[in-house]
């Protein structure tokens, strides 16, 4: 007799055939484990790829992966700063010549050496396009593409000549020199995007050394070990590299990128943790049905011997392989929609940079994770209950149901008896349907309340706006007059244009007074949480600085349509009253102060009325903005810089202009053209795009739930099996038991569907609620129709499935579905 | 003192009116390498007896004490291990993991303990219960007397000190049941195992050693050979 080996895996062995004996079970289980991985992988492939794509968008548009620069470096202090430990990277940009443009116009660039480190690690890595490798040769040149146009070159080659004039930094010998260079590559400049800086031209280390100029200028780029730290990274630098005259340390970083990480990060974890809950509902249900079937089975393994543990591990064996199964299914096709979602995702924020998609390990692994976590949680319970089966089920005959029947023998009310018979089945069913439901109307909800002409309308003012860049705060270099009173005449003359407003803007100082500032400033330390400076501090002069901004008189007489107290129009024409920015409400009309332009004229108003201090321009100093009337402006300021140029058309013009006007401002870098149709169609884009991918997550999270269902009432058919033949024996015609049935599927759409209408409703007008008191454009919007084909489909599956479990147990005869126990 | 012993053995489902009464008070007693009856019609407590006296269940008061071993003091893994190391059952239907095939059916208390499997052993139980050209086939392929005779080769191969039997014979024909009572009879008296049957057929009842008799709960007479 040849009896097999004896194989110690005994549990391994009982965990093999339990999942070949129970195979559709099993794909109910592995189906639920890929849509949880996938969606898991999904959402953090999208969360994360948005934030590097948006840190990779900072970072371009300020040039540099630098943290910070300093200016002017020391060769004692370069080496100090390779000794700090807090500085992970140092990089060495010498400006070595400036170009000369040769007709004397716009083309501003200067002639750049980028040591190894600032190249490879602080700016290569941001700029797009054929850059190859760092020049080599004494007169190769890297050029940014916006100036090879700017001289003509629409399509760059590797290895053309260039003759470029130049002249070496230092500026008193001004003697200017003319050679031929040799094009070895090209960028992309995406600081242009920001500001209106001279373009840098990358020449070789050889080209600078014979330059013989000791005067270049050199910044020295730093890159801290945590990125994160940068403010106190700087402030540390200050004071251990004790800075000299002249020399300043530039923060690169943006303090606000840290907000808008943690809010991502804070929404990636709330949709996994809904995800991963979804998840567990339908593991745990179909579980517990599959072991709930099976007690005489676990019965008599507890008889002949299997202790509780080693139940456990049965049943969790049979988890971590179906785990095994699905969750690289899930993976791959998680990797699989973030090649496809996440473009489509970035798209939308990213302006002209490219997308970067985020295949890093971390994403794959914890969704792995928590998919693997999932499960498991899923399996406890299920697990423990099996385990805790007594032997002695196993010589029952038929289990008991545990609930008594109520009398009645009508159809509907077996059909609500059966619906409720398990009342924790029938819970998770209607929990994990309405999960998926109401995220799905949530969603639906906010996405269609984004109204866009509201937004527009609320946040841009202007149909045309043209802004001249250099009048920006923060911007770095020269101001210049770019939008003359001929431009204006030019834009007024386009067919469809109603109107064009000039708006002016100047730095200032106002002379601090604390009987008229005090509370003003009081309300403005509270607002920006900011230290208070003594009114001593204040009367210096360049700590209350503000902007002033001479406006067209036809804003004052809109505005005036809206206040109580108008505003003399008359007098803020001729220079008495000026209005200030302000909504604390702490400034007293009829105040005097006095302005004064630095190294120019100073002159004194009356507060004629506030205005809100965002208007016009959205920044200044601690000192309310002031708005005066242009002619007041022109007499204050000799030949005042226009900001920004307000234009009105009609509508069915608009097309028409917005190209005429970009063909307009297309030669100079320093004007910028937007208008209320870009930021229509950049909303409804964006729109899209969030219906999409919010749609299809939702849509698989309401799928879990209707599965749930489906699994749920599909084993409690099977279940039955042995109760309906009884039934049919006794004289239930199939037609009735199918009767039955379907009003079973009937009762659990309605109670499901009216418990969404009704608090689901709710729960989707408190987040719109919410979401409406950041983004006050919004308008409620019911998303009836999507609701109603989710409600069909659940109405659909709720009547079909029924019958489809049904007619599958009903092949045998009653006799044998009797017998079968 | 025997190796199987109850002690005023109660067992109570339910409450009030709807209160019944499976054992009510049950003393017996069963010597080693015995082979007992217990004999009652349906209804009258059996085979809640069997299960007492298996640890299958728990009594609401009253003790059962196995080879001197009060077992309700035990926990449920403690009696589970017990179970398996000292007790083989057969029970009326049912009685086979349907996922396994005969031979590991039958080995599977033992796999389940971790032990070494006695090949001779258990060639010589398989030889005499005619199921060596079956090892490989499932429960489902079998007929009922086929699987009792499963059953019976898995109640063996652990070498249990009592062997309980639920109307072992309760699907079968009379031919084969008088064959696996035979069976029964002629193993345990090899191996000096105690057995206790459930029957309600007098015949077989006749060529016990001891008869116990129950109705209602208590024991209403008996037979000591």
């Amino acid at each position: 007799m040849m009896f097999p080996n004896t194989n110690k895996g005994v549990i391994k062995k009982m965990i093999r055939r339990s999942l070949k004996a129970n195979r559709s079970r099993n794909r109910y289980v592995i189906l639920a484990i890929v849509m949880t991985t996938w969606l898991i992988t999904s959402v953090f492939s999208i969360g994360l790829s948005y934030i590097k794509s948006f840190e990779m968008e900072q970072q371009k548009m300020m040039g540099t992966k630098a943290d910070a620069a300093l200016t002017n470096p020391t060769d004692e202090q370069l080496a100090q700063l390779k000794q700090l430990p807090y500085v992970k990277e140092i990089g060495l940009n010498t400006k070595a010549a400036e170009i000369v443009s040769p007709n004397g116009d716009e083309l501003k660039a200067n002639m750049h050496l980028y040591d190894a480190v600032e190249w490879e690690i602080m700016k290569s890595p941001l700029m797009g396009n054929k850059i190859n490798l760092y020049p080599q040769q004494r007169n190769e040149i890297i050029v940014p593409t916006w100036i090879l146009e700017q001289m003509g070159i629409e399509e760059p080659e590797v290895g053309m000549p260039l003759n470029l004039t130049y002249r070496t930094a230092d500026s008193e010998t001004a003697e200017e020199r003319t050679e031929p260079f040799i094009l070895s590559g090209w960028y992309t400049d995406y600081t242009q995007l920001r500001l209106g800086e001279p373009g840098v031209i990358l020449v070789s280390a050889a080209f600078v050394e014979q330059l013989s100029d000791s005067g270049a200028e050199r910044m020295a780029s730093i890159a801290f070990d945590n990125g994160s730290r940068t403010m106190s990274n700087i402030e540390q630098l200050e004071r251990e590299l004790k800075l000299g005259q002249g020399q300043h340390v530039i923060s690169y970083s943006q303090g606000s990128d840290n907000s808008s990480k943690a809010s991502t990060y804070a929404g990636i974890a709330l949709i996994s943790a809904f995800i991963m809950f979804s998840g567990y509902l339908l593991i745990y249900n179909v579980l517990y049905i599959s072991v709930s079937n099976e007690t005489k089975f676990y019965g008599l393994l507890k008889t002949i011997g299997m202790t509780r543990r080693q139940v456990k591990r049965m049943v969790n064996g049979q988890a971590i392989r179906l785990s095994c199964i699905g969750i690289p299914i899930g993976l791959a096709a998680g990797a699989i929609t973030s090649l496809v979602a996440v473009p489509l995702a970035i798209g939308v924020f990213a302006l002209e940079t490219d997308v970067e998609i985020s295949f890093h390990p971390v994403i794959f692994a914890g969704s792995a994770l928590f998919s693997w976590i999932t499960v498991m949680a899923g399996y406890r319970k299920p697990a423990r209950i099996a385990a805790k089966i007594s032997p002695v089920e196993a010589s029952k005959y038929v289990r008991a149901s545990g609930k008594k029947s109520r009398g009645g023998s009508k159809l509907y009310r077996m059909a609500i008896r059966n619906i409720f018979r398990d009342k924790k089945r029938a819970l998770t069913v209607f929990l994990s349907l309405f999960l998926g439901l109401t995220t799905f109307l949530t969603i639906n909800t906010l996405i269609l309340s984004m109204d866009t002409k509201n937004f527009v309308a609320s946040y841009v003012e202007d149909d045309f706006s043209i802004v001249n860049k250099t009048a920006e705060l923060g911007f770095q270099g020269e101001k210049k007059q770019k939008l003359t009173d001929e431009l204006v005449h030019t834009i007024e003359r386009m067919k469809g244009v109603t109107s064009v407003r000039s708006t002016y803007i100047e730095s200032i100082q106002i002379d601090y007074s604390a009987e008229v500032f005090g509370k003003y400033v009081d309300d403005f330390v509270n607002k920006y949480n900011a230290d208070r400076p003594s009114d001593e501090d204040l009367l210096r002069q360049e700590m209350f600085w503000s902007l002033i901004i001479g406006l067209d008189s036809r804003y004052i007489e809109e505005l005036n349509k809206t206040l109580e107290t108008p505003i003399d129009i008359e007098k803020f024409e001729n220079g008495e009253i000026a209005l200030l920015g302000d909504s604390s409400g702490a400034l007293t009309i009829g105040d005097s102060f006095r302005v004064s332009v630095p190294n120019s004229a100073s002159q004194s108003f009356y507060i004629g009325g506030t205005v809100s201090p965002q208007f016009m321009a959205p920044y200044g100093g601690m000192a309310p903005n002031v708005y005066v009337s242009q002619n007041v402006m022109k007499q204050l300021i000799s030949d005042p810089i226009i900001y920004k140029m307000s234009v009105m058309a009609e509508r069915n013009q608009w097309s028409a202009i917005q190209d005429k006007l970009e063909a307009l401002t297309a030669a100079d870098q320093g004007l910028t053209v937007s208008s209320k149709q870009q930021w229509m169609d950049m909303l409804d884009s964006a729109k899209t795009i969030f219906y999409i991918l919010g749609g299809a997550i939702t849509l698989i999270l309401a799928l879990i739930g209707i599965l749930n269902f489906v699994s749920t009432m599909f084993t409690s058919v099977l279940v039955r099996k042995h109760e309906l033949a009884i039934m049919e024996s006794i004289g239930m015609t199939k037609k009735q038991l199918r009767k039955m049935l379907m009003l079973e599927g009937a009762g659990y759409a309605v109670i499901s569907l009216s418990l969404i209408a009704t608090f689901g409703t709710l729960m989707s007008y408190g987040a719109y609620y919410l979401f409406s008191q950041e983004a006050d454009y919004a308008i409620y919007t019911y998303p009836t129709i999507p609701l109603l084909i989710a409600f069909a489909l659940v109405a659909g599956a709720c009547l079909a499935v029924p019958l489809i479990a049904f007619s599958q147990s009903k092949k045998l005869t009653v006799v044998e579905r009797l017998r079968e126990v | 003192m025997g190796i199987l012993r109850t002690v005023d053995l109660k067992k109570i489902y339910g409450k009030d009116a709807n209160q019944v009464k499976a054992l009510d008070g049950v003393s017996i007693e069963i010597a080693e390498g015995e082979f007992a009856a217990i004999v009652g019609t349906s209804g009258s407590g059996k085979s809640t007896l069997l299960h007492m006296l298996g640890g299958l269940d728990r009594a609401t008061s009253g003790q059962v004490i196995v080879d001197g071993k009060s077992i309700f003091d035990m926990n449920d893994e403690e009696l589970t291990v017990f179970r398996r190391r000292k007790i083989g059952f057969v029970f009326q239907h049912y009685n086979l993991v349907p996922i396994l095939n005969v031979y590991e059916n039958i080995v599977l208390p033992i796999e389940l303990d971790g032990n070494s499997i006695d090949k001779p052993f258990l060639e010589h139980i398989i030889k005499t219960l005619g199921l060596a050209d079956k090892l490989d086939q499932l429960p489902g392929q079998l007929s009922g007397g086929q699987q009792q005779r499963v059953a019976i080769a898995r109640a063996l191969a652990t070498k249990p000190s009592i062997i309980l039997a639920d109307e072992p014979t309760g699907n079968l024909d009379s031919r084969t049941s008088l064959e696996v009572i035979g069976l029964l009879k002629v193993t345990s008296k090899r191996f000096n195992q105690t057995m206790v049957i459930i029957t309600h057929s007098e015949e077989i009842a006749q060529l016990a050693d001891t008869i116990i008799r129950i109705g209602d709960g208590k024991v209403v007479g008996g037979k000591r050979s």
